[in-house]
């Protein structure tokens, strides 16, 4: 007798692994998803089953859902972290805009910025600090003599040119008769003196006294000449006179 | 299978969960695995687990791992007893229509009992008990792949039995 195809005795049997054995007998797998050919098996354990008592509902503890996969974030972290990005941007854009601020802004803003760390830079190229750059040429010790006022004039005076003509900071740096840069640019222009002379004012004007740059020293040069022909001249006047 | 009780159970309750949770699938599974003598089985398995674990650690879990392994144990001894008795058993009494149906439990036990000892009491020690593949391990002294490999053999056995007699469940 020829065997009958398997359309005709239902599909074909598949062997049962361990691992759907274990769970049918945890009772994880449901009667009608078995392999085929342990159908009845599932019923048989199902009967076993049934006269197991399962856990009263008003004993079972509820089981709080999951509603979503990412972990959620509480708010006050959320809001922290918006606070600290606006504390940034501020800082940042507050530092890049305060350099190019008027002085007394500028200094507001820096003198804020330095309590939290951030600097803002010396703000030297302000026209309020001419002064201060005339100053420190004044100041430098490398160039003596003639040189020396001549540098100190000319910064005196191109600073101070470049820093009226430079806009409206410039008028009101100019403006500022408190400023030191301003009565030392008039000074450079306006005095008679020149050469070393001329330095040795400006530098003493500049620094209040402090400095005294082309007052001492100096011996090489026409002006130093020139001293040395005046002193000569008083004490060959004087010893003429004596004589 | 089960929690742990909540809080709100006092003591004196919760001993009262965990028997109303353990109690029907011990006296299911020692009526199968000793017939009428389960009932005794089981009173004596309960005051020996009690006397033994006086607290409640472990939770309704660890009590229905310790109540079936006691009761395992006092099984083998009822072996025991019976085999130095030479106690020859009665044959069941015939079945009645109510309790040879269909898918009724009664039935199912019956064609457990028909495997060999070790994979019927896997088998039981699974289905009705509610036990793991490693805490049946645990109570029956076997590792837990070898309880694996019974509990599959137990499953073609019965499949291959209930083929070779349609209408069986």
């Amino acid at each position: 007798m020829a065997r009958r195809p398997a359309i005709f005795t239902g599909m074909p049997r598949i062997p049962l692994d361990r691992n759907t054995a274990d769970r049918m007998l945890a009772g994880h797998v449901d009667a009608r998803d078995v392999p085929p050919g342990y159908e009845q098996v599932a019923h048989l354990l199902d009967a076993l089953r049934c006269d197991v008592p399962h856990v009263a509902a008003d004993f079972v503890t509820p089981i709080k859902e999951r509603t979503s996969m990412l972990v959620p974030v509480p708010a006050r972290l959320k809001f922290s972290g918006l606070v600290l990005a606006a504390v940034c941007c501020l800082a940042t854009g507050t530092a890049a805009y305060a350099s190019g601020l008027p002085q007394s802004a500028s200094g507001t803003a820096s003198a804020i910025l330095a309590k939290l760390g951030v600097h803002t830079g010396s703000g030297t190229s302000h026209p309020a600090n001419h002064g201060s750059a005339v100053s420190l040429v004044a100041h430098d010790h490398s160039v003596t003599g003639r040189a020396h006022g001549a540098a100190v004039a000319a910064a005196a005076s191109s600073t101070g040119q470049a820093h009226r003509h430079g806009g409206g900071g410039a008028a009101q740096g100019s403006s500022d008769t408190s400023g030191a840069g301003s009565s030392i640019s008039k000074l450079a222009r306006s005095t008679t003196a020149t050469g070393r002379a001329k330095g040795a004012v400006i530098s003493t004007a500049a620094s209040d006294g402090h400095s005294q740059a082309g007052q001492h020293g100096g011996a090489t040069g026409s002006a130093h000449a020139s001293a040395h022909a005046q002193d000569g001249g008083r004490s060959g006047g004087s010893s003429s006179t004596a004589r | 299978m089960s929690g742990q009780p909540p809080a709100s159970i006092p003591n004196a309750g919760w001993l009262e969960f965990a028997y109303r949770q353990i109690d029907p699938a011990l006296r299911r599974y020692l009526g199968a695995m000793a017939g009428d003598r389960g009932e005794d089985l089981a009173s004596q398995v309960w005051v020996e687990a009690i006397a033994a674990r006086s607290g409640q650690v472990g939770g309704v879990d660890g009590l229905r791992r310790l109540v079936f392994t006691i009761a395992r144990r006092r099984l083998i001894d009822h072996r025991r007893r019976w085999w130095q008795r030479r106690v020859v058993l009665m044959a069941d009494p015939p079945a009645t229509g109510d309790d040879g149906g269909e898918g009724s439990p009664d039935r199912a036990v019956d064609l457990v009992r028909q495997l060999p000892r070790a994979q019927a009491e896997v088998v039981f020690l699974r289905v009705i008990a509610g036990l793991s593949a490693a805490e049946v391990a645990d109570i029956t002294g076997r590792s837990a792949e070898a309880v694996r490999v019974m509990q599959h053999r137990a499953l073609n056995t019965l499949a291959a039995r209930l083929r070779s007699e349609p209408g069986e469940m």
